[in-house]
């Protein structure tokens, strides 16, 4: 938020040397690359994301699991049922 | 040394185009855009140059970053850019919760009592008030304002600045005028 204020004794415009001294596209460029280039750590080293990566691995072997163990009780009662 | 000549010469349509691809193209543009970006910072943060610079370092990098998808429309370059810096200022005066003062010239303030035909220009009393009605007004209303009065912009920039018609920037401003008039008469 912002309020006026009357300046009554000088304009407000800034002086060459300011001008001058803050023109510096090495800072932009700097900048630029800082906000576009990729991330350096591969994404499996964030700490988050490796343990949400855990997590779906961890899921998709329960399922796994699971699908086998119906697998056996299957073939199991299929073979109980011939005898 | 030679590039740098021919990007000189390079009209800034041409400067735009090339800039999509490269950079030195891109600081072309900067040095010819600064002055303009950072007078207009300058003057809306009350003359602080150091956050001035700030605002005007991040315009750039914004604008470079989206200069893939700039459109011609007719205005200068100019005016995008100090579309970017308005929403940067914006920006920061909605994070910093405190209240930030902001100088304006008191030739400014004369020369909108003229426009709103407030009489005794010079009487230090009014011009206060004023500046109190001024200061009870919405954000968005200010920045018109100021847009228009302070920082002396055009209704065909302040258009380009808020993406709208020149019609509906006037419709805007004078609505606003007429609300302020109702609380100075």
């Amino acid at each position: 938020m912002r309020k006026f204020k009357i300046n009554r004794n000088s304009e407000i415009e800034p002086s060459e040397e300011q001008l001058k001294r803050y023109k510096d596209f090495a800072t932009v460029s700097h900048g630029y690359k800082k906000l576009t280039k990729r991330p350096k750590k591969p994404l499996y080293r964030d700490p988050k994301l490796f343990l949400i990566l855990f997590l779906l691995g961890l899921i998709a072997f329960l399922v796994f699991l699971e699908n086998e163990e119906e697998a056996t009780t299957n073939e199991t009662q299929v073979e109980e049922s011939y005898e | 040394m030679i590039k740098k000549r021919k990007l000189n010469q390079f009209t800034e349509a041409q400067l735009i185009e090339t800039a999509k691809q490269s950079e030195k193209a891109f600081g072309e543009l900067y040095r010819r855009n600064f002055d303009k970006v950072f007078r207009f910072a300058f003057k809306r943060l009350g003359g602080n140059d150091a956050l001035a610079s700030d605002i005007t370092q991040q315009t750039f990098i914004k604008a470079f970053a989206a200069i893939g998808k700039y459109e011609d429309k007719g205005y200068a370059f100019s005016t995008w850019l100090i579309r970017i810096a308005q929403n940067e200022i914006n920006q920061f005066f909605r994070k910093n919760n405190k209240i930030y003062t902001v100088e304006v010239e008191e030739k400014h303030v004369m020369n909108f009592m003229d426009f709103m035909e407030i009489d005794e220009r010079e009487n230090q009393d009014k011009q206060e008030k004023l500046i109190q009605i001024l200061n009870n007004l919405k954000q968005e209303y200010l920045d018109l304002i100021e847009l228009r009065f302070f920082q002396q912009k055009s209704f065909r920039e302040i258009a380009a600045i808020y993406a709208i018609s020149e019609a509906n920037a006037k419709m805007r401003l004078y609505r606003i005028i007429e609300k302020i008039k109702k609380e100075v008469y």
